[in-house]
């Protein structure tokens, strides 16, 4: 068969799936289960340890920073728009720690939902502002994170100032910036579960 | 207690969130397939397939209860979540994602019933170059055309999984298609799978 016509190539890659065999693993299936009975045991209150996901470590690291931003009590973080960082809605007069993100967020980029953050992601650790405002940084407009379309809404989370790799701009649709060095520095929309939700450069 | 058989895919993921561990049992043994052969076609690692497939189904542990019905398939959810962790895989990798022997050998094939060596070994070399140039695309468009055009994934659960609207997959398709098509033209790969001809003498 001729690659010319899309059915044609596309025949062509269901034979290269067809070539594929799917190893039986039942060592995996068993390591699952086991774990879906910790999880069971542990939903119910019995004390086990807790199922450890692959990326637990992030969420733990997320909420960390997370509460060392909520406990730099006069932090303002001032942006373009004259909000807050950690508030999503109308600028208040008022410095709040981070509030919960209000349902406002989805006025912002539309229906917004969330992958974890990457491996690589570092999140930077808060520093209490000076009372002489410093310089506004300037940013970027949220854009959502790639494919995480599948999470539930938005309800309540965090919004983290973290250094990524630029590499990772072309992913999240940024195209790389003259003056970007390895990392750049971006703010983040943490929902509920853990997982992002949006993202903005800082410029 | 065994489930039922019939059971839908969103029958079995309710049965997971209630703490049904032969529903576990039974939507891992029926969707392992496609999170495998997603991860993998995607990434070209079967290393990174099996953490990958592992790995999504240690979330449908905890977040069964997350899944909404009507917003996608089962499947849609369960592919979105693989696509994120190849995706940190793959930049862990960083991008690395040259198609070596080595590579090309993990991934197992199906012996053909093609009693003719010769057709084997050329339909081995046809799956070895379409594998290579699938690799060669960028991610976005490698994922949109394992999905639609290997999986035969519908373009609307293909948005679910990738996070995009439909257009956006039209048009990732169409132009995926056509790199894959050059790409599998410069390497004189333009018929692929050709049946032999035996020559009778008659």
């Amino acid at each position: 068969m001729t690659i010319d016509r899309d059915a044609d190539l596309a025949a062509v890659l269901r034979r290269l799936d067809g070539h594929t065999v799917v190893p039986e693993d039942d060592e995996a299936e068993r390591a699952l289960l086991g774990a879906f009975d910790e999880s069971k045991t542990r939903r119910l209150g019995a004390g086990a340890p807790r199922v450890r996901h692959a990326f637990a470590w992030v969420r733990t690291s997320l909420a960390t920073a997370a509460v060392l931003f909520a406990a730099a009590a006069g932090l303002v973080w001032m942006t373009p728009h004259g909000g807050q960082m950690g508030r999503v809605g109308p600028p208040s007069p008022h410095r709040a720690p981070a509030a919960p993100l209000a349902a406002s967020l989805h006025a912002d980029r539309g229906t917004i939902a969330s992958t974890q953050l990457p491996a690589g992601v570092t999140p930077v650790t808060h520093r209490t502002r000076p009372a002489r405002a410093a310089r506004p940084a300037e940013t970027t407009e949220f854009v959502s994170w790639p494919g995480a379309t599948a999470l539930p809404p938005f309800e309540s989370g965090e919004l983290v100032r973290i250094d990524i790799p630029a590499s990772l701009l072309p992913s999240l649709g940024f195209m790389p910036r003259a003056g970007d060095g390895a990392v750049v520095r971006a703010d983040v929309i943490v929902g509920q579960d853990g997982f992002a939700r949006a993202v903005r450069l800082v410029q | 207690m065994p489930v039922p058989d019939g059971l839908t895919d969103e029958d079995l993921i309710a049965r997971v969130a209630r703490g049904d561990r032969d529903a576990f049992a039974a939507l891992y043994r029926r969707r392992r397939a496609d999170v495998y052969r997603f991860a993998l076609h995607v990434s070209g690692s079967r290393t990174a397939a099996e953490d990958v497939t592992h790995d999504v189904f240690l979330v449908l542990i905890d977040e069964a209860a997350r899944y909404t019905p009507g917003r996608s398939t089962v499947v849609a959810w369960l592919l979105g979540i693989a696509r994120n962790h190849v995706r940190r895989w793959l930049a862990r990798s960083r991008y690395t994602v040259s198609l070596s022997d080595e590579r090309a050998a993990s991934v197992a094939r199906t012996p053909t019933s093609n009693p003719d060596p010769h057709d084997e070994l050329s339909a081995e070399q046809d799956v070895a170059a379409v594998r290579r140039a699938l690799m060669e695309l960028p991610v976005k468009y490698r994922e949109v055309i394992v999905l639609c055009d290997m999986r035969e994934t519908s373009y609307a659960d293909a948005a679910q999984v990738i996070g995009c609207a439909i257009g956006t997959i039209r048009s990732r398709l169409h132009r995926g298609r056509a790199l894959l098509a050059a790409r599998l033209r410069s390497s004189g790969h333009d018929t692929l799978f050709q049946v032999s001809v035996t020559r009778v003498n008659v």
